[in-house]
């Protein structure tokens, strides 16, 4: 055994030893829970930038006055603030938070890096059900088209994940082949859209190219109060779920040898994945790489402890859409360039950046 | 909507109907129309501050507001300066306060920022209902239902035609101009019945097999069409036989090099705009367009076809697919189609015309007749 | 009783049959046993099995009562298995890794501090405790056996399922993890059975040798009386002397193939 600093001379110094090596484990906890806390406070921040900001000027001062006393404000104040500054920055961060979750829960329990909701066909899934909803509408009077799209979109998006889960359950269906089959459904499904996008009338084809683009603008009250609904119910289970998510991260067998029901594990994880994926896709569209990336960066800044990087994808993925949205409003003045594009352009440097630190490590 | 507000909108329209027929245009009071989508719109005052969804339906604007037709306009989307370059130069030239009109938008519906538009103010927006701004599926036109203002739908694109009637009627009651849409809509449709008229006397197998190629050299592949809505319903309300009309399910498609050299149509026209492909529009001389023309006909996959060989080949301006303006498409369409039926009829007259309905006239090469013919001077 | 028994055990996928009614003789408590035979011949599926990890039929007892019907987190508080390697690329430091191999432990401690001074102790029983903060991916392939070693004693197990702990670590390392593991079996009366490839390292820190063949057992005893060259003939078709080094340990030299 090799002198370090924490061993003592003499042989009774363990409990001391064991003091020590409690501080420093503990401070590692505390930095960890620092960087949670202090990402909640980065995300708090964006997001009051993103009130803040907009062509009409309206300045976080006026807003917030208007928020506590509408009467001070004219009537299109009032909707600038209500229909939509407030539901597209608070979209934007739930959507952030539900789809990095996803990708951190996918990441572990399809043992893969590449695994996100996009990469794993669930946006493709529901750009198809949305497409044909809006290329097929029923026409039933309880059952608004505009209703008919978002429905669809998150039982084709569930669906999707259902069948991944259905696939696993396949002797021989390792997560290499999870992955190539959803990557299978992302072209199958983009195919078939651009299908329907071909065999459109006009009105069809540019809803069909609207909905496809992820955008927040779609947003209003009772989407939002879904998405944090499924969000607030969804994260304990996250939470309780994820120190046994940490004990996969180091193998399957000793997971499953240490008494981790990796099969309840994994199908519970992928009704979450499923539950929290489609809605998010399913009320603004294609939006890639922050299930992706969120948790990547997250994963440089806590590791792989899953019950911080639980929390910290949720917060990076908020806090990347939120600046993605403050970009889009900001970048074009009067114009807003969608938020799926901007993610994207703040994605890929990330990306790419982090592949070639994780070849340094191998 | 209660009982108060439905009597007071009974009396205002009451004393508009009265109004009008007095021969008095009154300003003040509230207008309600039916729009292309069947939609009621109603403005309580005339309309000082429009939003337009897309720039490009200023065209219609400047039918109605001939004197300072920007003057109501507080923002557009960048689509026209983007995509009619020529005609925005055009513009700008004579109205430099062109430059300081608000953007909405760039040329697309997902860039378009509903608050920019609420930030404006405006007490009328109108969009198409189809093309690059919202349309009626677009939640900016819900948000700015809650805002009070109203939105008006209008349509140049889906049903060229009969959308002329429907959005210029509606456009100019709701402006107050209902004398000036009027006049114009006599004109289109003197001119449009004079066509239509024949053209239902014609039977089947005297209605000439069309091939229209939309945009040339610019669009990535050869064979880029329309199908039975937009300019395709247009080429038969001319007499004509859409060879792609069958075979392209949606709005446009790109159909087989194979498919148009089988059918070896009897009439060829491609339509464009800007370059690479054929030159047509404000500005441009007629050594341009036969120019450009040249270059899109000299192509190996439509080189053989007998139209283009024949000199059956003929040019029309784009942006006639969007546009109040289309009556000059018909008009130098069906004079393609059926030269000797309408050989009294001459869209150059015509569009002499259309330009008294304008401040600003149409001033270029707007339409190639075959290259064969005579060099035609605007 | 008082260890490990196997009995009668079969493994088949499908019809291929891969462990053939084999029985290990009793596994005492405190002794090392290890499973060694060719390529292909079972030993880590036959081990696994008995981890629990395949399906198979025949019965597994511990100090007189059943395990094979257990439930899997009843049969982890007694059994843990190690795996030839933990997965590269891990950003979880040592400390967390063994803490988190303690959390899911059923009737293990709860309380932070009882999480951390167990571990400790299973760092310090592997001779780790300066590597405690360090992230998994720093660590080279013999440290990291090391600390999966940590995971397994912290969680107090009676029985050592190993499979081939020591196939990708230098010297230093195979003899460190092979004496940590007999130091530990002997310290806490463990039951410990270790698949080797190393026959030599097997004839050294082992007490007893199973030697498996195509699925079937063929020789089981202690080193000194199973290592002859007509076994080894016969079982891994190679010609090789059996002798003892200036030091007393056994080596096997190869001579050629048969």
């Amino acid at each position: 055994m090799s002198v370090s600093s924490y061993c003592l001379a003499s042989a009774d110094g363990t409990a001391a030893e064991s003091a020590t090596l409690g501080l420093q484990y503990r401070r590692q906890i505390l930095r960890r829970t620092l960087l949670v806390l202090g990402l909640a406070v980065m995300l708090c921040l964006s997001v009051l930038i993103d009130l803040s900001s907009g062509p009409s000027g309206m300045g976080l001062a006026r807003l917030v006055e208007g928020l506590f006393d509408p009467s001070i404000l004219q009537l299109t104040e009032r909707v600038i603030v209500w229909n939509v500054r407030l539901p597209y920055s608070l979209m934007a961060l739930l959507v952030g938070a539900a789809l990095a979750l996803a990708g951190a829960e996918m990441q572990v329990i399809l043992d893969n890096p590449l695994a996100s909701p996009f990469t794993l066909g669930v946006s493709s899934a529901a750009a198809l059900g949305a497409s044909l909803a809006i290329a097929f509408p029923l026409t039933l009077a309880w059952f608004a088209p505009s209703l008919q799209i978002t429905v669809f979109a998150f039982v084709f998006a569930f669906g999707s994940v259902l069948l991944l889960q259905a696939m696993s359950r396949l002797r021989g269906a390792g997560t290499e082949s999870l992955v190539l089959f959803g990557i299978a459904l992302v072209f199958g499904c983009n195919a078939v859209v651009s299908l329907l996008q071909l065999l459109a009338t006009e009105d069809v084809l540019q809803q069909l190219v609207f909905w496809t683009m992820g955008s927040v603008a779609r947003a209003d009250w009772n989407k939002l109060s879904l998405l944090a609904l499924v969000l607030a119910v969804v994260m304990p289970f996250s939470l309780r779920a994820s120190p046994r998510m940490t004990l996969l991260r180091l193998g399957e067998d000793r997971a499953r040898s240490f008494g981790v029901d990796v099969r309840r594990l994994r199908f519970a994880s992928l009704m979450r994945i499923s539950l929290l994926a489609a809605t998010a896709v399913a009320f603004v569209g294609t939006i890639g790489f922050v299930g992706l990336v969120g948790p990547h960066i997250a994963r440089l800044l806590v590791g792989e402890d899953q019950r911080f990087l639980f929390p910290a994808s949720a917060l990076v993925g908020a806090l990347l859409m939120s600046l993605s949205s403050i970009a889009s409003k900001l970048i074009l003045p009067g114009v807003i360039v969608p938020v799926g594009i901007v993610t994207a352009f703040v994605g890929v440097p990330v990306f790419v950046m982090l592949v070639f630190k994780r070849g340094k490590q191998l | 909507m209660n009982l108060y507000r439905a009597c007071r909108r009974l009396v205002a329209s009451s004393l508009l109907v009265a109004a009008g027929w007095a021969g008095i245009a009154p300003v003040a009071l509230a207008v309600e129309v039916t729009d292309v989508l069947g939609r009621k719109v109603e403005v309580s005052a005339e309309p000082l501050r429009i939003v337009l969804g897309e720039g490009r339906l200023f065209y219609a604007l400047a039918l109605l507001d001939r004197e300072a037709p920007f003057k109501r306009i507080v923002g557009w989307q960048s689509d026209m300066r983007l995509l009619d370059p020529n005609t925005y130069a055009m513009y700008e030239r004579t109205y430099p306060e062109v430059k300081d009109i608000a953007v909405i938008g760039q040329a697309s519906e997902q860039s378009v920022s509903v608050e920019q538009i609420l930030s404006l103010k405006p007490d009328l927006a109108i969009f198409s209902i189809a093309g690059e701004g919202p349309t009626q599926h677009s939640p900016i036109a819900d948000l700015l239902d809650k805002a009070g203002i109203p939105v008006l739908f209008i349509d140049f694109r889906v049903n060229p035609i009969t959308g002329v009637q429907t959005s210029l009627s509606a456009l100019g009651a709701l402006l107050g101009r209902e004398q000036q849409a009027q006049q114009y809509l006599d004109f289109y449709n003197s001119h449009l019945n004079r066509i239509t008229d024949a053209v239902a006397e014609l039977r089947p197998e005297d209605k000439p097999s069309v091939f229209l190629e939309l945009l040339p050299m610019v669009w990535q592949a050869p064979g880029h069409t329309t199908g039975k809505s937009g300019m395709g319903s247009v080429i038969e309300a001319v007499g004509g036989r859409n060879i792609a009309a069958g075979v392209v399910p949606g709005a446009l498609g790109d159909v087989n090099v194979e498919y148009v050299l089988t059918e070896d149509p009897d009439v060829y026209i491609a339509s464009g705009n800007r370059q690479p492909g054929l030159l047509l529009g404000a500005d441009i001389t007629d050594a341009q367009a036969r120019e450009s023309m040249g270059r899109v006909l000299a192509r190996p996959e439509f080189a053989p076809l007998t139209a283009i060989r024949e000199g059956r080949a003929y040019g029309i301006w784009h942006d006639f697919y969007n546009s109040p303006y289309n009556i000059l498409a018909i008009e130098a369409m069906a004079r393609w189609l059926h030269p000797e039926l309408f050989a009294e009829v001459d869209p150059k007259a015509t569009m002499q015309e259309l330009n008294g309905f304008l401040a600003t006239g149409l001033s270029g090469k707007y339409w190639l007749d075959g290259m064969s013919a005579e060099a035609e001077q605007p | 009783m008082n260890g490990l028994v196997v009995e009668n055990f079969s493994i088949a996928y499908g019809k291929r049959r891969v462990i053939h009614e084999v029985s290990l003789p009793e596994l005492p408590r405190g002794s090392v046993t290890a499973l060694i035979g060719p390529n292909g011949a079972g030993k880590s599926t036959l081990l696994r099995a008995i981890a629990g990890l395949e399906r198979f039929t025949g019965s597994v007892w511990l100090d007189g009562r059943t395990l094979d019907k257990q439930s899997a987190t009843e049969r982890a508080k007694h059994m843990t298995y190690m795996p030839q390697q933990l997965p590269p690329g891990i950003a979880l430091s040592v400390m967390e890794s063994v803490v988190a191999a303690l959390r899911v432990v059923e009737g293990g401690p709860r309380s932070s501090e009882d999480c951390i001074e167990q571990a400790y102790h299973a760092l310090e029983r592997v001779g780790i405790t300066d590597l405690a903060d360090r992230l998994l991916n720093r660590l080279s392939g013999g440290q990291r056996q090391l600390v999966a070693l940590a995971q397994l004693i912290a969680r107090r197990p009676d029985v050592l399922l190993l499979d081939e702990p020591t196939s990708a670590l230098d010297l230093h390392y195979q003899l460190k993890v092979m004496d940590c593991v007999r130091d530990m079996v002997r310290e806490h009366n463990l039951v410990a059975l270790i698949v080797l490839h190393d026959i030599n390292l097997a004839a050294r820190h082992a007490d007893r040798l199973v030697v498996l063949r195509q699925g079937v057992l063929v020789a089981d005893g202690a080193p000194a009386h199973i290592l002859k060259p007509a076994m080894l003939a016969d079982v891994y078709g190679v010609q090789a002397r059996v002798e003892a080094c200036s030091m007393g340990h056994l080596q096997v030299q190869v001579d050629r193939a048969i």
